[in-house]
Order: structure tokens, then sequence, then C-alpha cells
């Protein structure tokens, strides 16, 4: 039923939702942001346990207190080069919609920023670059007064679906 | 006029005041009628903030009465400044415009006087009456005079003019204010509530509309204060409130509106109804099961309130009385019993028959006539059940005597007149008096006669969520309390309070836990019904039996076992239990038998499933399986590995395929289920005998028993319960096959060989087999031995799920926290097995 939304509310919904406060983070020299309603918290780097037969973006689980969330190196995941992880490295944990629950994952980015309050006239649509670059996670490009930054729709870059698919791939 | 009134009062009342001795509190008292007869001139002229004033000052009067003359001082002052401020507020006004604001009023009242003369006396009195209680005060009882006498007018003027059931609600408050009189209540509420209540039904009656709504809850208020005792009165009263509504009735025509949200709730109470039919026969198997009675509850619930919204007046009372009787009960009132069951039943039976009538209605487009339709009686008797078994509805104590034999008929006579004479003495003492019966036997009819209420456990539902959180926080106090442990293991003494603690916590994970757990008598019932069914249809005759039904069982894991049993009930009455002639044939009883056992093996509960059919075909079997390419020819298999056969995908020796099971998804699926949650499924059959499945699944799926071994730099669990023996392998004791396929020899035996770190593609190096342990692990038959670097110890660990996003990888079964806080990974020895074979 929520499904057959028309193509004008969704299109309204979009809007709406890209108006709004982002946590900007760090990435190589790229500046990324993610909607602050998807943050659940910020934690320090820790000890992570790698798991076989996972993408290698995957870095493997961590405890958070108690429950355990897979980590995705974002670096990994946006074929950057892999940098040691330094005292800035930090872990976002969101909370990504996938079917039937929301679930938890930590992603490593190398800095958290800010907390930005974005306009929606100030987030312009995501270009098209061509083959060589998937936009489809990316929701926009906010100009702002420190520069472009890259909106990231979150549920798309962490898709459930593309961490299981790989299983026996290695 | 009034203002005059007013205002020559009010100049009386301060010279009162100023005369009255402020140490005699009782002089006060003269002011009182004074205050009030301000106070009703004043809401007459609509001067409606000089009315409050005159209150706060009567408030002033009686809490200066009430406590004496200690505090009376600042009282007195307060009173004497409000008092004068009102004068001044009084003088203040125009007189000349109040006195036209209240010819207005008055004039005004004359037009409707033409038309509707009944109703517009009576919203008079019924003002008069609003103001009594506005301004009535505890212990009037000339007030109260007053009330009862305007009440009567309304009584009188209601019956005149057709409006029963403001004359019925105006009675009722005249007993209770009567009552007020009689016991000095001074709670005004629901006298207020009343006449709220009459001047909605006065305007609904203005309009020529009827009143429909449901004013239950004013009269209970009322009710609630009177002496209940009196069965007779309350069902005289509904008797009253009944027979207003056969005026109502007469043919109308229901708008279209109407008929659309008449058809909802008509669909929507039969469905009700059915409910309640089912839900009342498992209440008499279980009387004391509040959900049952909720279930029951909540439908005639809804149907009363929709019923009163809809003005069907029948309907609504009826489902009303059965809510209120079945509330008593959810309320742990009395215990249900047969009669109440049956009652319940008959008010479903009438509602059903009402409900019928509506129907008819709709398809005619006018609403029929329900007259016939008697529920009074079976009102009055809801009623009855309810006070009669809330009361506890003993048996009397003197029938007790007689049953016991204790007393004979006419003794038992006597001393009731005795008791009539002299009403205080309990029976008991009399007839103890009179010597006829020890104190003993007294005291023992006196238990009996209250019988005491079985125990139950008070329960509460809980989401399961939360409860799921619960055990989960559970485990990570046991994982914090053993890492305290070893934090602290060097100092002595904190260590004993760490062991303190970690026995509190053991305690809680333990009922954490057992939270979790329930019968599972539950899904061995569902099967009952599935047997008889699949019996029907298959021509059979098949009898279920059970053992060990009241096994608990984990929540999550009763879940889990439901479809595979389903499926494996399924085959078996269909492929194992034979037609009849081929039973008769085989000498056979023409009664197939299936029993379930349910039992708790070492951490496991077993589920076994045995049917005295006609066993698995091995040879039939095998054929099939090289028919289909399952195997390759004549290779040499254990007896389980056979059977395990028909648990592969695609396997079905079925040679009909029926609509009850056959289409070869069958024992996969069962199996995979059961693997999915650490389970275990293995047959045991005999040609012709008969064929028994046995399920072994984890009694809990939170926690398992695990050896932690360490490889390279990583940590992996490996369930106890896989691991066969852990050995370092001795010279001569290794081998490799073209120097790649590497087996380790255990006594004989030759195991093949795993290297986790290339399965799992962590490293690359070949670590040398002599710095190594190996591990054998077996499953389904087969064994393998896991090369490992070290044990690092065995240890309970609570499962923790990966995540949705990382459930299925192959070889995990999940992750566990380690004592230093770090997630280390569960090993699935099987899936482990089943990458090896695809390498």
């Amino acid at each position: 039923m929520t499904k057959d939304k028309s193509p004008m509310d969704q299109a309204i919904k979009e809007t709406s939702i890209k108006n709004g406060k982002y946590l900007t983070f760090s990435l190589e020299q790229e500046e990324y942001g993610i909607g602050i309603l998807k943050v659940k918290e910020i934690i320090g780097m820790m000890p992570i346990t790698s798991v076989p037969r996972t993408p290698r973006f995957v870095k493997g689980v961590i405890n958070l207190r108690g429950k355990v969330i897979p980590i995705v190196d974002l670096r990994a995941k946006f074929g950057m080069e892999s940098i040691p992880y330094t005292e800035r490295t930090c872990i976002i944990v969101v909370e990504i919609d996938s079917k039937d629950a929301t679930v938890l994952i930590g992603i490593v980015v190398d800095a958290v920023s800010e907390v930005l309050n974005i306009h929606g006239d100030e987030i312009e649509d995501t270009p098209a670059f061509g083959t060589h670059l998937d936009t489809e996670y990316i929701m926009g490009m906010a100009k702002t007064e420190g520069g472009v930054k890259i909106l990231l729709n979150i549920d798309r870059v962490l898709s459930i679906k593309e961490i299981q698919n790989i299983q026996g791939v290695m | 006029m009034p203002y005059e009134i007013i205002i020559s009062t009010t100049e009386s009342l301060i010279s009162e005041l100023i005369l009255s001795d402020p140490n005699k509190p009782d002089s006060l008292k003269r002011l009182l009628p004074i205050l009030k007869c301000i106070h009703t001139q004043c809401t007459k002229a609509a001067l409606n903030f000089e009315a409050k004033k005159i209150l706060t000052a009567r408030h002033i009067i009686d809490s200066i009465l009430k406590n004496g003359p200690t505090i009376n001082g600042s009282r007195f002052s307060d009173l004497e400044r409000i008092l004068s401020e009102f004068r001044d507020q009084i003088k203040r006004l125009d007189p000349n415009e109040l006195d036209k604001a209240i010819e207005m009023e008055v004039t005004k009242k004359p037009d409707d006087e033409t038309e509707n003369s009944e109703y517009s006396e009576l919203e008079v009195k019924l003002d008069a009456l609003s103001m009594l209680i506005a301004g009535f005060c505890p212990g009037e009882i000339p007030d109260l005079g007053q009330m009862l006498n305007t009440l009567d007018d309304l009584i009188n003027i209601s019956q005149d003019s057709d409006l029963k059931i403001f004359c019925d609600i105006s009675k009722c408050c005249k007993a209770y204010i009567e009552e007020m009189t009689l016991k000095n209540l001074d709670d005004t509420n629901p006298v207020e509530e009343v006449i709220t209540l009459l001047k909605s039904i006065l305007t609904y009656s203005k309009k020529g509309e009827a009143f429909t709504f449901d004013y239950s809850d004013v009269l209970e208020m009322l009710e609630e204060n009177l002496s209940r005792d009196d069965i007779k009165e309350q069902s005289a009263q509904i008797e009253k409130e009944d027979t207003d509504h056969t005026i109502q009735s007469a043919p109308e025509k229901i708008s279209d509106d109407d008929m659309e949200i008449l058809t909802d709730f008509i669909s929507e109470a039969e469905e009700n109804l059915n409910t309640i039919e089912v839900s009342l026969i498992e209440l008499e198997h279980d009387p004391e099961n509040t959900d049952i009675i909720d279930d029951i509850f909540r439908p005639f619930h809804t149907i009363k309130g929709v019923s009163g919204f809809l003005s069907l007046t029948k309907i609504n009372k009826l489902a009303h009385a059965t809510e209120n009787l079945l509330d008593s009960a959810r309320s742990g009132d009395f215990i249900i019993s047969h009669s109440v069951t049956d009652t319940i039943l008959a008010s479903v039976d009438t509602l059903k028959a009402l409900l019928d009538r509506v129907k008819q209605g709709i398809q005619t487009g006018h609403s029929a006539s329900d007259d016939d339709i008697d529920v009074d009686a079976l009102r009055r008797h809801l009623t009855y059940l309810q006070t009669s078994l809330t009361k506890g509805g003993k048996e009397p104590l003197g029938q007790i005597f007689v049953r016991k034999k204790e007393l004979t008929y006419s003794d038992l006579d006597q001393a009731l007149e005795i008791q009539n004479k002299n009403s205080h003495k309990k029976l008991g003492e009399i007839l103890v008096e009179e010597k006829k019966l020890a104190p003993e036997q007294v005291a023992s009819a006196l238990m009996e006669q209250s019988p005491v209420k079985k125990k139950m456990d008070v329960q509460v539902k809980v989401s399961t969520q939360k409860l799921d959180d619960l055990v989960d926080y559970a485990g990570e106090l046991v994982i914090a309390q053993s890492m305290l442990r070893q934090q602290t293991q060097s100092d002595a003494l904190i260590s004993k309070t760490v062991s303190q603690l970690g026995q509190i916590v053991n305690n809680m994970q333990n009922i954490a836990m057992s939270m979790r757990m329930i019968p599972i008598k539950a899904t061995f019932m569902k099967m009952i019904r599935l047997v008889r069914d699949l019996s029907r249809k298959s021509g059979k005759e098949i009898h279920l039996s059970m053992t060990g039904e009241d096994t608990e069982i984990d929540r999550n894991v009763v879940d889990a076992l439901y479809e595979p049993m389903v499926h494996m009930i399924r085959n078996a009455c269909d492929h194992g239990i034979e037609a009849l002639s081929e039973r008769s044939e085989a000498g056979k009883p023409a009664q197939g038998n299936i029993h379930l056992y349910a039992y708790h093996k070492g951490g496991n509960i077993v589920i076994e499933i045995e049917d005295d059919g006609k066993g698995l075909d091995k040879d039939k079997i095998l054929e099939k399986a090289q028919s289909t390419g399952l195997i390759q020819g004549d290779e040499q298999m254990t007896d389980a590995q056979v059977f395990d056969l028909i648990m592969q995908p695609g396997f079905s020796t079925a040679k009909q395929v029926t609509d009850v099971s056959g289409r070869g998804v069958g024992m996969d699926v069962v199996k995979d289920g059961i693997e999915k949650f650490r389970g275990h499924l293995s047959i045991e059959s005999k040609k012709g005998k008969g064929t028994k499945f046995i399920i072994s699944l984890p009694l809990t799926l939170a926690i398992i028993d695990g050896m932690l071994v360490g490889v390279d730099d990583e940590r992996y669990v490996i369930p106890t319960i896989a691991i066969q023996k852990a050995f370092k392998p001795g010279q001569g004791e290794y081998f490799t096959v073209e120097n790649k396929g590497e087996m380790v020899k255990d006594r004989g035996s030759l195991i093949p060989l795993i290297r986790l770190n290339e399965i799992y593609g962590t490293s690359n190096n070949k670590k040398s087999i002599d710095a190594c342990l190996v591990v054998v692990v077996e499953s389904k038959e087969e064994k393998r031995a896991i090369l490992i670097d070290e044990l690092l110890g065995k240890d309970e660990y609570v499962i923790k799920s990966l995540g949705h996003s990382m459930d299925d990888i192959q070889g995990i079964a999940g992750g566990a926290i380690m004592a230093d806080g770090k997630v280390g990974l569960i090993l699935d020895v099987d899936g482990i097995f089943s990458i090896v074979s695809q390498k």
C-alpha cells in the first residue's frame, strides 16, 4: 500500500527529506554528508573482528554494548586507497532501513567534521558522471560556504543485499 | 427588580457579618441563607462573576465552621474583604441595564412556552436544580429537600409528556439524593452529571430527536453509592430503562449513511460473535484463563460501543450487561462456571437474532421491529449472576451442615427461627450455643463455604521484543561480569565481591532464559487437529498420542519446530501409515499410530515422531537416488546416510503426488529448517515396522557451549556439540594426497584436514602440522579435522546474530562476545563441510 505512491508524492517526500541537518565527514579530500536522523552515534575506533567470506569493504564486526554490528569501510566501498587508522578515524553508527527491520551498521570514516543545516535550495541534483561513477547512492550536492558536500543516501550506499550478495566471492 | 433585592440583601448580609462574633463561629450560620439568596438572584441576573464571589465567601464560612475558631482571625477578615468587595461591585452596576437584561431573559421564555410548555418548564426546574447543587454545602438538609421537590416536579412533568428516559433518570437521581440525606454523603458529582445528561436529553427532545447515547455510566455513578445489596431494585431499574425504548422502535426509514454503517457493523458483529462462541468453549476447559476471557470481552465491548452509536438499543443493552459480567470475571471476582458460559452463549444467540432483525431491516429499507425478542429476562439473569457470583455465590451455611449430615432440617429451622428473633447473632453462634454442633464443625463448614480461590500466579503480558532484550542484556551482564572477574583476579577482596555478583548475574540470566520457555504442548495440540484432518482426507484411521508434552522449550525454538513437524506428520500420515487393506495384510491393527515424544537430553530438546507404518524402503531409496543421479552407483553407505538421501533436495519416493505431500519438496525443507536453528534431524526406520524421525534442537537458541580456538590472529568458537576430540598429531599421523589433500590419522581412521585460513581466505601461510593441534569435528557421521594453533578454553557463549546483512554467511553460525569484549566468530561445522566439498 505504502509502496504504490504516486511519483508526485515521492518527489515531494524526497525534496523534504533533502532539507535538513546533515552530519558531515571527510574521506580523502572530499566532504560527505549523511542525514542526521540516520546517525545513531559516533564512536572511536575499536577492535574489529574480521568476518570471512564477506566483501572487501566489510571490515568485520564490533561489539557495540552487547550488540554485534557490521562495520563497513567507506574508503574501501568507494574504491579509495586504504590508509592506516589515525586518532581521528571514527565509526559512525547509522540506521539502515531494510525490508523487515532497521539495522545498525557502522561506517569507518577519516574524520567527522560538523553538523550542518543545509537548506533544500542549496542542494543540487547529482550530475551524471557517466559510466565510471555510480551516482545511485548520491542524494545530491550541497553548495555550502565550506565547499561542496556530497550528500549520501546511506540506505543505498549500504544496501543489505550488496553485503549479502558477495558471499563466496571473497 | 432583582437588582434591588441583591442590594438590600447584601446590605443586610454586611450588617449580619459585623454583628457576628469571630469567636463564636456558630453565629456565622445565620449568614448562610442570606448568601444563598444573593447567589440565586445573581445567577438569575446572569451575574456569574458575582455569583462566584458569593460562593467563595460561602466556602470560607464552611471552613471556619469546620475547623473551629483557631485560625479564624485571618479567615474572618478575608470574609469581610470579599463581601465588601462584592457590595462595591454590585453598586457599580447599572441597575437599569441589569433589569433590562433580566427582562429580556424573561420575555424570551414565553416564546418557547407557546410551543412547548413542558420543555421550558422542565428547563426552568433543571436550572433551579443545578443552582441548588452549585450552592450546596454538605449537611444542608433543607437544600436537599428542595432538590427532591424539584426532582419530583421534573418527574411529574416528564411523565405527563412521554419523556420516559428523562423521568427514569430523574427517579434514579432522586433515589441518590435521598441516600445523600440519609447517609450524609456529600459527593454531588453524580447529581451534576445527571443534570448535564438531563439537559442534553431535553435539547434532543426539543428537536424532536430520540436520545440514543449510552448514559449507563452516569447511572452507574449513582448506583455506586446506593446500597448494592438489593438486586431486585437494580433489575427493576433495568426494566424501567427498557420500557422507554418501545416508543422509539416504530418503523422508520433507514438513511443511506446509516445503511453503510449498519452493514459494516453487522458483518463485524457476526464475525465477533462467532469467535466468541469458539472462545467460550475453550473457556469451559480452562475457566481461569484471563486471555480467553479477554478475547470474549473485547468483542462484546465493541458491539456495545457501536450499537450504542447506531441506537440499536436492545443489542446495546444486552451487550453491555454481558460485558459487565465478563468484566467482573476478568478482574477475578469469580471463576467462570458452566452456568455463566451457558448464559453468555444464550446472550450470543439473542444478539444474533437481534442482528438478523437489523439485517432484515437493511434489506427492506425500514428498520424491522424487534419487540418480540425479549432481552430483559436475560439481562436480569446476567446482572443477577454478576452480583451473586461477585458476592461469592456462597452456599448457605445451614445447607452445608445438612449436606454433611451434621444437622437435621428441623434443627436448622429452629436455629433459623432463633436467628430471626435475634438478628445480630450468627447462625453458627446459635448452633454452638444450642449445643447442636461443636465449634470445630462450624469452623470447618465456614471454611468450606468460602472456597479458597485457586491461587493463581498473576501474569503479565510482555512483548517478546522486551523479553529478547532482557535476555540480551542478561547475556551482556554475564560478559561484563566475567571481564570484571578477569581484571580483578589479583585482589582477593574484590574478587570475592565479584564472585558474589557473578552468582546474582547467573541467577538473573537463568530467570531471563526461563521466561522465554514455554511448554511444547501447544504445538503438539495443533498436531492432533492436523492428524484428524489428514486421516479423514486419506481414509486411514490414525491415532496420535504424545509423551512429555509439558517439556519446556525456548519460545523461538517452538516456532522453529512447528513447520518441520507439520511436514513430518504429513509424511507419516501420507506415506508412513499404510492404507487399511495393506495394514490388515501385514497383520497390523487397523488403526495406525503416531506417537510424539518430547524430552530433554544434554542441553537439547529432542522431539521424536514415531509411526508404525511401513517404514523406509532402503532399496527403493537407493534406486531412486541413482536414477536421479544423487549417487553414482554401488557406494558403501551406512543406513543413516541412505536415509539422509531422502532429505536431499528434489527427492521424493512417493509414487503418487497427493495434495498432502509428495511434491519432492519435503524433507529437505524440513532439514534446512531444523539445521538453521542448530538442530539435527535423524531418521531411524525398519522396513515394515515404522519410521522414527528424531529432531534434536538446542534448548535455547541464545547460548552455546563452545571451545575457543586460535587460528593465526583470529579466534573462533567451535560448538562443543560438534567436537569429537582434539589432539596433537604425532610423527607419521599426517599424510597428503598428491601433496594437496591433507589427512590425519586418528586411531586407524583417516580424517581429511581443513585449514580454516584457507577456506576463509584470511591468510595464505601454510603452517607446519607439527606446531599445531587438530580438532576433530563431526557432522552427519562425517568427520573432519580442523587445524588450529591453540586451544584457548571452553565456555558458554551468548550467540549474537551478526545482523541481517551477515546472517547467512556459510561456515559462520554467528558471533559471540569474548571475555575481552571483542567479537569472536562461532563456526558452523556443517557449513564448513559444504564449503570444503564444493572445492
